[in-house]
């Protein structure tokens, strides 16, 4: 039975989640609210220790393949598991468990209903599957139907508050979503006409040796791709669903598009571009560089607009598009220091946002402030929560100890070796704004005093996942080796050294 | 190779497709649009069984048509109920 | 031979006339303030995508992939695109379902199904939020 599992884990991590998200809906119908959170909960572990035990795979033999159902790889389906899947796969795990901790105990009241509730589980569960899926995905047509999947189960999550505003969020996401899914199917379909294949390895060796023949129908279906990807992981010119989705839906729903969901599309444009295509010819068609003018985009008008934002959330809401930059910045560099950046990127600010955003539901619970202007002294009054703000703000600028630091190290790194002047001043810039969006919101909370001075209570278990996610900021900044080893290998992996 | 030439039945089909399409953005009145789009559905169904895609086109038949249109006839229905 | 571009256009006259449906869709989802017809150029899009892959398993003379013993020397076209497409026009139905489900509701919150009218409405109700 364990060998069973151990052989089988890649595929079990996504039927898992699967499963599960059908089976909570059954034990709703019988009330046993219990037994649902409990069987979310073993989920997202079974997904955090399945990411672990294949890391630790990968690590000692190197990257393999899981054949489904024992065809072979032209007609069957494979998965599979390198340094980067994995990476994702912790990420997932991690997140979604520390989520749900923080959301379980007040998803009913926020949401209205328990049944409600095991409704945005059930979605929840869906969007794991789906972003589990593109991990591992090794095909491009299953790439788009996961990437289908994860788009609806997201946008449900964006409405299941169900108030108007959030209604129109999810309409207008719908709308851009769908778009970005036909532009990416639109691209797949030139792939599959240039080569004949779906699978992204045959799909490498054929555009290996003829496309210099195809260039105008590469730039083509690359570009498709990029237009895509760039409205679904909302690049600069292309995020204007992000903001409202993010803002208007409940914290957990906010916290896990953010922290996740908008880099699962971010991880399918890596895998077409760097597995299926190929890292030369992408830099020989000039795709790298407009995927380094997005993210610079990016990184300075996300920051700018944050800084214009009196909402908490929609501050880091906006905020996200600007770390959405650095990743994008780091895949445009295309050398080896700049991929292991945003791929460390990635995995940080999955901590570091997923903490805001909990930070903000859970200061919206205890104190039903929204407005940044309202937080006056909140320091004193909720320590442990503002202590953990200001860590995570720390990290979000970048300096060094904490995590963020890791990530923006690497991406300078590439930028000198790439002799990229304009992306090292860009990289300072996005650090300087960020500090600019985030620090006069700690200096309110401490250095002004509030008139209706009550010592709110902190001890309930939402604060839980805070303080780790806060702890482990601080944690991956000081030892960055288990984390930095996969991206550095993921990197090495893609550029084919 | 020779060159055979192409359909002309489908070319003018996707033509057919085309002016729809451009006239689906242009009309005013919803109900027309919706009617507009069924056979918009029903050009789409015929292309597939000359493209050798029976199956596709029993699909589009059953789904693309039918489901759509009765799904969009109903919204407009209700919308305007509560008016 | 080498053929004019005029004759290629036209010898791959389904690729040339779904990129046209594509933008035309595109044009219709950006272009038009109606949740409605955003959501039918979303589906004209899609059906012109779903063109796209058939036509490139298409072969002019070829038969669908139903084996025939009476005919063995038939010329199969290829399967493969006609199924992935399948999946796609689920997919389609679905976001189209979920997509009319969220106009009823935003028609009961707003009474209108226009973008425009709902921003204006939204923000009235914001200003008057503020002030009152």
């Amino acid at each position: 039975m364990v060998a069973l599992v151990k052989e089988n884990a890649p595929i079990l991590i996504v039927i898992a989640s699967l499963f599960s998200a059908y089976l909570l809906p059954v034990f709703m119908q019988y009330r046993r609210y219990g037994i649902v959170g409990f069987l979310a909960l073993a989920t997202q572990f079974f997904v955090l220790f399945g990411g672990i035990f294949l890391a630790t795979q990968v690590l000692a033999k190197g990257s393999f393949r899981y054949i489904l159902a024992g065809w072979e790889a032209p007609w069957g389906l494979e998965i599979t598991i390198d340094p980067l899947s994995t990476l994702f796969l912790i990420m997932i795990g991690l997140i979604n468990l520390l989520i749900l901790v923080y959301a379980l105990p007040s998803l009913a009241d926020e949401l209205g209903n328990k049944v409600r509730a095991t409704w945005f589980l059930t979605l929840f569960m869906l969007l794991t599957a789906a972003l589990c899926g593109m991990a591992l995905c090794h095909d491009l047509f299953n790439l788009y139907v996961f990437i289908e999947v994860a788009t609806i189960s997201g946008c449900a999550i964006v409405g299941a508050k169900g108030d108007a505003r959030s209604t129109e969020a999810t309409f207008k996401y719908l709308i851009l979503a769908t778009l970005g899914s036909c532009f990416v199917l639109g691209g797949i379909g030139f792939l599959y006409n240039l080569t004949g294949n779906l699978n992204m390895l045959f799909v490498n060796h054929e555009l290996a040796q003829t496309w210099s023949n195809y260039q105008y129908a590469l730039w083509v279906s690359l570009s498709f791709f990029i237009v895509g990807f760039g409205i679904k992981s909302a690049v600069f010119p292309l995020h204007v669903w992000l903001p409202d989705a993010h803002s208007s839906a409940i914290t957990p729903a906010s916290a896990v598009l953010s922290a996740i969901s908008v880099k699962g599309y971010v991880l399918g444009l890596v895998k077409v571009f760097y597995i299926a295509v190929g890292p030369l010819i992408v830099a020989s068609l000039n795709i790298s560089d407009i995927l380094l003018l997005l993210g610079m985009g990016s990184i300075i008008a996300g920051s700018i607009f944050a800084i214009a934002q009196t909402e908490l959330k929609r501050r880091f809401a906006f905020s996200t598009i600007a770390q959405i930059g650095y990743i994008f910045l780091g895949l445009g560099l295309n050398n080896q220091a700049g991929l292991t950046g945003a791929f460390f990127h990635i995995f940080s600010h999955a901590l570091i946002k997923t903490a805001l955003f909990l930070i903000a539901g859970f200061i919206l619970i205890k104190t039903g402030k929204s407005q940044i202007k309202d937080l006056t002294g909140i320091g004193k009054q909720m320590p442990l929560t503002m202590g953990a703000f200001t860590v995570v703000s720390l990290g979000m600028t970048g300096i060094p100890l904490f995590s963020g630091f890791i990530g923006k190290w690497n991406l300078l790194l590439g930028s000198l070796e790439a002799g990229n002047w304009l992306a090292i001043l860009v990289l300072l810039a996005g650090s300087i704004l960020a500090a600019i969006y985030l620090f006069p919101i700690i200096k309110q909370a401490y250095f002004t005093t509030n008139q209706d001075y009550a010592e709110l209570k902190e001890n309930t278990i939402m604060i839980v996942p805070i303080l780790i996610l806060a702890g482990t900021v601080l944690l991956l900044g000081i030892f960055p080796r288990p984390v930095l080893t996969l991206a550095s290998q993921a990197a090495s992996m893609l550029l084919g050294q | 190779m020779s060159f055979a030439g192409p359909d002309i039945i489908n070319i003018i089909l996707i033509c057919f497709l085309i002016t729809i399409a451009i006239a689906i953005n242009f009309m005013k009145d919803l109900l027309y649009v919706v009617i507009v789009f069924g056979v918009y559905g029903l050009i789409m169904v015929l292309i597939w069984l000359r493209m050798n895609a029976p199956d596709l086109a029993i699909t589009e038949a059953a789904a693309g048509v039918a489901t759509t249109t009765l799904m969009i006839a109903l919204i407009m229905r209700t919308t305007r109920k509560v008016k | 031979m080498e053929l004019t571009i005029g004759a290629k256009l036209l010898n791959n006259y389904p690729f040339l006339g779904s990129l046209i449906i594509f933008g035309i869709g595109c044009y219709t989802v950006l272009s038009n303030s109606n949740l409605l017809k955003k959501l039918l150029g979303i589906n004209i899009m899609e059906s012109s995508i779903f063109l796209f892959y058939v036509a490139t398993g298409n072969i002019r003379g070829g038969v669908p992939p139903i084996v025939d013993l009476a005919q063995p020397e038939a010329l199969y076209i290829n399967p493969l695109p006609t199924g992935l497409m399948l999946t796609g026009i689920v997919v389609s139905i679905s976001v189209t379902g979920f997509a009319l489900a969220l106009i009823i509701k935003l028609y009961r919150f707003y009474g209108t199904m226009d973008a425009n009218e709902i921003f204006e409405i939204r923000n009235e109700g914001k200003n008057n939020g503020s002030s009152s």
